[in-house]
């Protein structure tokens, strides 16, 4: 077999084949247009072009059989661009061989934009598992749609979550983007949100790219618009019975994201795919961004990578806090001691200030510490 | 050599009228380099010199020529600085020299810069040889242009060697105008050694080196030479010249310039306008003409990081080494600590020196505001000169307060006129005369008050005349004033690092400036920071720094977590160059955005 000849590149990754099982994430790069908003990698395809990026894609989760036979898989995402666009027979070839090597013992997240949810591909993800859906809404505000590039309106997100409703699927996340213009207050979004009531919300500030179109066609959002915004926002979650369990991340009935979970935990990954992520203790490494140079690579049997780095003690520190106080139930002490003279600085200075705070044996940012992470971060770096 | 064979000369010019240009040709024309060594502008070999196209540090240069009488020559050439901070420079390469080839643009006529220097050079009893230069440009008024040589300087011009530095143009002529007008030196190198110390370098290998010219005497290898000012001796070790890279020879005699080292540990023996001879045979008189450098500007520079303190003090003192104009010693201030109160000629030095000391020191800093000198009568009868708004005395106890008052000459295209006016009007200025120099030209004479020179004129200036104008000051005297103290409170606490001493009119508009610009620099915290300017205890503007509210909370998508990281790192990289204050944290670029003032 093909991956033999080259375990000697992979031995960075058999390490830690005894540790935990993997998280895998896998990328589809393709959307049917770039939102106005999107910096992530992602851009148009031909039928061709997403046949050739599935079996190269395929080919490179074969690189990985090795390592995810001995480790096993604990969950498997989805993500793109817009994994969605997928027809239900590309997705057919990309599922059954994906199942094939890393089938997980739990969660499923697919990533949907809401125009593409329709019963028959819904009845295929069936066949596979129990799916979790991630639906790309992001405004229920009729003219932000328009000014996000988006290719729904605020009616097809309804009609997509009763096609979701109709078939089970009862474990949805909404993506809800806010603090946009002054304009739009939260109302649309909280009326909606009580209404089709998902068991999972991810909410993101509006990240303004300068090279994106949409810079050219708003203002940047301030501080006050965050905030305004997202206390509405998040005290409405809270009120209709959401518990926040990370920064950005809310759900109700225990239902949360576990996939994501295991980034904050600093659980490792495997990301696939092109311009993938993943995490395999004491290595942090990406995909090439250039679909060429992707395809060339995996095509002569070579990893894709484009960046490996070692995690040194020091990096996996402060990975530590910056992922880890993003949970609302924070870091174990424990796992903190023996403190640096610089974490010890950092932790009385924002303990004094009120920012962060000890609960349980857990160091945890406080309601207002979470709106100030970054400025908590910076005093750990 | 015979001492008839020996031109000493420096070059006079206004920036960009082209001296380094015409020092690389010359150079370049003797065969002293050859191409492959000879750099762009071989003589400004700072890096801070060539990105700003100035001249800050002299150098030096043997020049060899055979002249058209066949005779063999040796030029040394003795590079001045261009900038109106350092007169003093320009004053000790001219001491020692016999002449200096005044350049002039061919386009862009005599400045008031160049006129300056010009006096330096006549009062040093130098022969002034006129050059044009730029003459192959299409703008050339080579004609006009000698006239108003004639007229301004007060020299003949009509012969004045028509060249291109940049094309080589007439270069030659440049060298038999030096041998046949410029005279050769005199001086009896049997006598007593007796040398002109007029610019010295530290070598880490060799010490301290000072560059000097023999008067009369020889020095060689194993001399004990004596220092005049300082009394110490010291054994020569070697003797060399300038080629400009450092060349040994056996002997430097009367009439030569070169450099000797003598592993000279402490610069402060061989300070600049010292004068050497040998210790078992004494000159009886020490040479005369030299200027003490005046430091006109003062600041307080504080390290960002404690620890440094020790590394600033080692750095400033090899920057003294190499620039005697620089002074400082211990201050404290309750706000940074512990730093250095350094004295400078104005700001484009204290500026050049702050960038070293970052550069090529690796240190970081923080900068006072700069002050002048006041003077200050006290009830008790006492004069006290203040260099640090900080050390003035109460209010209560000052009977006369006193600021330097500088008398300016700036020359000005006439269309400016009435901008340059409007200008010295908002600085404080008093008009004392105003005369056409040509038809183009005006010399305005102004009494302008240091302090509003020493931030930004010069700048002003270059913008209110698109860069025509230019000028030159020299101290006039102590003038009483209506001078406050103006105080920055950040957070309700004073920082005396931002005090500054101002005319009463201008505290008020000086203090919004200031507030609105900490305003903008001092990055939002988790509560409000009220920055106040204050006379006394009377707030005079009040500017508040809102809280921070809420962060951007960047997405890590699909586990991209180094994207975070580095929007953090660079986050850190912003709070290193900070200052805590209490529990404000001020950026250093704080204290920059205080020293600058435009009237815009």
């Amino acid at each position: 077999m093909v991956v033999w000849k080259f375990h000697s590149r992979l031995s960075f990754l058999s390490l830690n084949l005894m540790k935990n099982k993997l998280a895998v994430y896998i990328h589809i790069p393709f959307c049917r247009k770039k939102c106005y908003y999107c910096d992530f990698l992602s851009f148009t395809s031909s039928e061709e072009k997403r046949r050739e990026y599935l079996e190269v894609l395929v080919k490179e989760l074969e690189l990985y059989s090795d390592l995810l036979y001995e480790r096993g898989v604990s969950s498997l995402y989805f993500g793109g661009g817009t994994p969605s666009l997928l027809s239900e027979k590309e997705l057919e070839y990309l599922f059954s061989k994906v199942f094939e090597k890393a089938k997980p013992q739990g969660e499923i997240t697919f990533e949907m934009n809401p125009e593409d949810v329709s019963p028959s591909k819904l009845k295929l993800l069936k066949n596979y598992g129990d799916f979790r859906i991630s639906l790309g809404a992001q405004s229920f505000e009729e003219e932000l749609l328009k000014l996000f590039g988006r290719n729904h309106g605020v009616d097809e997100i309804f009609r997509a979550v009763d096609t979701l409703d109709s078939l089970d699927f009862n474990n949805y996340s909404l993506d809800i983007i806010y603090a946009v213009t002054e304009k739009f207050n939260m109302d649309k979004n909280i009326s909606a949100i009580k209404a089709i009531y998902p068991s999972h919300l991810s909410c993101y500030a509006l990240e303004l790219h300068p090279s994106r179109p949409l810079a050219k066609l708003i203002e940047e959002p301030n501080e006050d618009l965050y905030k305004r915004d997202w206390d509405k926002l998040k005290g409405s979650l809270y009120s209709m019975g959401y518990e926040r369990y990370e920064i950005s991340s809310f759900a109700r009935e225990g239902r949360l994201g576990f996939h994501n979970l295991n980034y904050w935990k600093g659980g490792d990954y495997l990301g696939l795919g092109l311009g993938a992520h993943g995490y395999i203790h004491p290595y942090r490494y990406s995909n090439e961004r250039n679909l060429r140079a992707y395809i060339e690579r995996v095509e002569v049997g070579e990893l894709p990578l484009a960046t490996k780095d070692y995690i040194s003690h020091q990096d996996k520190r402060f990975e530590k806090f910056m992922l880890g106080l993003r949970l609302v139930q924070g870091i174990k002490l424990e796992e903190l001691y023996p403190l640096s003279p610089k974490e010890k600085k950092a932790m009385d200075k924002h303990l004094a200030n009120g920012l962060l705070k000890v609960r349980e044996q857990r160091l945890c940012l406080s309601e207002e510490g979470f709106d100030l992470i970054n400025h908590v971060l910076v005093d750990f770096l | 050599m015979e001492l008839d064979r020996i031109r000493n000369f420096s070059i006079i010019a206004h920036i960009d009228h082209g001296k380094s240009t015409l020092a690389d040709r010359l150079i370049e024309m003797s065969g002293a380099l050859s191409q492959r060594e000879m750099k762009s502008q071989v003589l400004d070999n700072m890096d801070l010199e060539r990105e700003r196209g100035i001249t800050i540090k002299l150098q030096t240069s043997r020049i060899y020529y055979t002249g058209k009488d066949g005779k063999d020559y040796i030029f040394n050439l003795i590079d001045t600085p261009g900038h109106v901070d350092f007169s003093y420079e320009v004053s000790r390469s001219l001491a020692a020299c016999e002449g200096a080839l005044l350049v002039v643009d061919a386009s862009q006529g005599v400045e008031a810069q160049t006129i300056a220097n010009v006096y330096l050079a006549d009062a040093e009893g130098l022969e002034i040889v006129p050059i044009l230069n730029k003459v192959d440009l299409p703008s050339a008024r080579t004609a006009d242009i000698k006239d108003e040589i004639e007229e301004i300087v007060g020299i003949e011009a009509q012969d004045a060697p028509e060249i291109s530095a940049k094309t080589g143009l007439n270069i030659d002529q440049v060298f038999e105008t030096i041998i046949a007008k410029i005279p050769a030196p005199t001086g009896d190198a049997k006598a007593p050694l007796k040398a002109l110390v007029f610019d010295s370098f530290y070598d880490q290998y060799k010490g301290a080196i000072p560059l000097i010219r023999i008067f009369d005497g020889e020095v060689k290898k194993g001399d004990m030479v004596y220092m005049m000012a300082s009394g110490e001796s010291f054994e020569v070790t070697e003797v060399g010249i300038f080629t400009p890279v450092m060349k040994t020879v056996d002997s430097l005699k009367a009439g030569e310039v070169g450099y000797l080292a003598a592993s000279i540990k402490d610069v402060r023996y061989v300070s600049v306008g010292e004068t050497i001879t040998l210790g078992n045979r004494k000159v009886e008189e020490a040479l005369p003409g030299y200027k003490e450098a005046l430091p006109m500007v003062f600041c307080g520079l504080y390290p960002a990081e404690g620890e440094d303190y020790e590394n600033i003090r080692d750095a400033l003192e090899k920057l003294q080494l190499n620039d005697a104009a620089l002074t400082f010693e211990p201050e404290t201030s309750v706000a940074l600590g512990f730093g250095y109160r350094c004295g400078f000629l104005g700001l484009l030095h204290l500026e050049i020196i702050q960038e070293r000391l970052e550069r090529e020191f690796d240190l970081d800093l923080i900068a006072t505001a700069p002050s002048v000198i006041y003077k200050v009568e006290t009830t008790a009868g006492e004069t006290l000169f203040i260099q640090n708004p900080s050390n003035l005395p109460d209010v209560t106890s000052i009977r006369n307060f006193c600021e330097p008052i500088v008398k300016a000459s700036i020359f000005v295209p006439k269309d400016y006129v009435g901008n340059v006016m409007e200008l010295c009007q908002q600085r404080r200025g008093e008009f004392i005369h105003m005369e056409y120099i040509d038809e183009r030209r005006v010399l305005l004479d102004y009494y302008l008050p240091l302090n509003e020179i020493i931030y930004d004129f010069f700048d002003a200036l270059k913008s209110k005349t698109r860069g025509y104008g230019s000028f030159d000051y020299e101290f006039y005297d102590y003038v009483e004033s209506n001078l406050v103290k103006l105080d920055i409170l950040i957070n309700k606490e004073n920082i005396d690092a931002f005090s500054m001493i101002v005319h009463r009119d201008k505290a008020t508009p000086r203090g919004r400036q200031i507030v609105e610009r900490l305003k903008d620099v001092i990055p939002r915290q988790q509560f409000p920071i009220p920055i106040q300017a204050a006379i006394g205890n009377n707030i005079i503007a009040r500017e508040t720094v809102k809280a921070l509210r809420k962060d951007v909370l960047a997405k890590c998508y699909g586990g991209d977590i180094s994207r975070k990281k580095k929007l953090l790192e660079k986050q850190k990289e912003g709070k290193k160059r900070m200052r805590q204050f209490g529990s404000v944290e001020v950026p250093q670029q704080a204290f920059l955005s205080v020293l600058k003032f435009d009237e815009e």
